[in-house]
């Protein structure tokens, strides 16, 4: 269990509002802290400004898409150590290995029940510690 | 047993001409021809009429046969072109075939013309036939595309309402008593939302593959065009209340036989793109007049436009699907090609006017056809 007194802060990057509402709720009530961003390149601003635990990132976005937030991020040492989870409706097995080689900690298919959300994310936070 | 054989002859002599007419009639030809001495004179020849061969003069006056094998690729087409020269070095015979002619022959040996004729012929097949299958080819593969992008673009679309239905209903099982009354009810109207957007993308799909299958039907009756609109209008300000959507419409009340339902469809689609691809708080103009034997009906947006060399593409449905994924607003792409199929299948015309940064004008024109005597319209309403 995450203990409630360091909350991991989670930066959530998505454009379609319903699925954004639906990522951030569910965290909040398992006990993160949550940012949102519409696109690319408020995604990437807020996590330059630090702090952040991990990012839940859609790859279909406007201004600068998923892939680029992706392979910035992985390519900036300040930001690489951020676990990116990619929360895609593209279900190719394809560009699930593409996002995986690309730096991805987990490679999410919508849709996803709140439940299988919930479960993700903790897995992989235990992962980066033990890194 | 006769053969019939078009040839296109390039020759100034009359003489040479009824040379190499005798000289097909003795190969059990029948042949029709008509003797060209001009690049003009080709052309029309070429344009007017089908041929099946043409021999040439290698020098004319005022013409040779090189012009006429450039003129013949010009046209596109693909004939079998054997060039009757009096005499000839190695040289032009090699710059001859070289230029594309199928066999030189001397005139002293005019015996060799219809072996040479018959050979050509059925090389000329041979070729169309394959590039007839080359097509098909092509046309197989692009279908194959087009297919496999469909799917994965539907599939991507539907997962997108199908990620709103799924997470919020398992939410509000998981942690019901945790959530606000308020906020329940708002999940509950997101999950509707998303159902309608499924709903209508499949009624997209629907609609694309009856059309493909010739099976769209119109259900054509008087329809009134001017409360159609008032309506439809209506409605999407109800559906989109950050754009201010303006309805110009003339006095009198129009009218016009059509499947109302399916005018509605496109009326609506192209509201839809409007609001979607113009800011919010800028305005839709939607206008509808009779202009000479037609209804036009326009939708105006202050969008940021379609650049030039998209503007004919747009209702193209390859098109939008290809470049469906790299754009951001939502939806399968197929919705102005539907547009264009449906205002066709009522014979009328859907074009777009658009100016970058400026916006986008997309106008349909649907043909005022004769009414028939059943259907006599009261002009006031």
């Amino acid at each position: 269990m995450l203990k409630r007194s360091s909350k991991t802060t989670v930066l959530i990057i998505e454009d379609e509002d319903d699925i954004r509402t639906f990522a951030s709720r569910v965290l909040e009530l398992e006990g993160y802290r949550v940012l949102q961003a519409v696109d690319g390149d408020e995604g990437l601003r807020l996590a330059r400004q630090g702090g952040i635990g991990l990012v839940l990132l859609d790859l279909r976005l406007p201004k600068r898409d998923g892939w680029a937030v992706l392979r910035q991020m992985k390519g900036d040492p300040e930001l690489s150590s951020i676990p990116v989870v990619v929360f895609t409706a593209s279900a190719g097995a394809l560009q699930r290995s593409w996002a995986l080689a690309a730096g991805a900690a987990d490679y999410l298919v919508k849709p996803l029940s709140a439940a299988s959300l919930k479960k993700s994310i903790p897995h992989i936070l235990r992962q980066k510690r033990r890194h | 047993m006769e053969k019939p054989l078009k040839v296109l002859i390039v020759e100034d002599s009359e003489d040479d001409t009824l040379l190499v007419i005798r000289e097909l009639k003795l190969g059990d030809y029948t042949p029709t021809f008509q003797r060209v001495d001009t690049a003009a004179a080709m052309q029309t020849a070429l344009r007017n009429q089908e041929w099946d061969v043409i021999v040439a003069d290698y020098n004319l006056p005022s013409f040779s046969a090189l012009e006429a094998l450039r003129l013949l690729k010009d046209s596109g087409l693909d004939l079998p072109f054997i060039i009757v020269s009096g005499s000839i070095t190695d040289e032009t015979a090699v710059a001859a075939m070289k230029a594309g002619a199928h066999d030189y022959i001397m005139k002293d040996n005019l015996k060799r013309l219809v072996s040479a004729i018959e050979r050509e012929l059925h090389e000329a097949e041979v070729r169309r036939e394959r590039k007839h299958l080359q097509r098909r080819v092509v046309e197989y593969e692009e279908l194959n595309t087009l297919k496999s992008t469909l799917l994965s673009t539907v599939s991507h679309e539907l997962r997108t309402p199908l990620t709103t239905i799924k997470g919020y209903s398992t939410m509000l099982l998981d942690y019901d008593r945790r959530l606000k009354r308020n906020e329940k009810q708002e999940y509950l109207s997101a999950i509707d939302r998303a159902t309608d957007r499924m709903t209508e993308l499949v009624d997209h799909l629907l609609d694309m593959s009856r059309l493909e299958a010739g099976l769209l039907k119109l259900d054509k009756t008087p329809t009134n065009i001017t409360a159609l609109l008032q309506t439809t209008i209506a409605e999407a300000r109800l559906r989109t209340p950050g754009h201010k959507i303006v309805l110009n419409l003339p006095k009198a009340v129009l009218k016009l036989n059509s499947d109302g339902r399916r005018i509605r469809q496109v009326v609506d689609n192209l509201i839809n793109n409007a609001t979607k691809y113009s800011k919010v708080g800028s305005i839709v103009t939607v206008e509808a007049k009779s202009q000479d034997s037609e209804l036009v009906i326009s939708v105006a947006d202050q969008g940021k436009g379609i650049p030039r060399e998209n503007v004919e593409k747009i209702f193209d449905r390859m098109f939008n699907l290809e470049h469906r994924l790299a754009q951001d607003p939502g939806g399968l792409g197929l919705g102005l090609a539907l547009c264009k199929a449906l205002v066709e299948a009522h014979g009328g015309r859907i074009w777009v006017e658009s100016e970058l940064g400026k916006g986008s004008v997309f106008h349909l024109a649907l043909p005022r056809e004769a009414m028939t005597e059943g259907e006599a319209y009261v002009e006031k309403e």
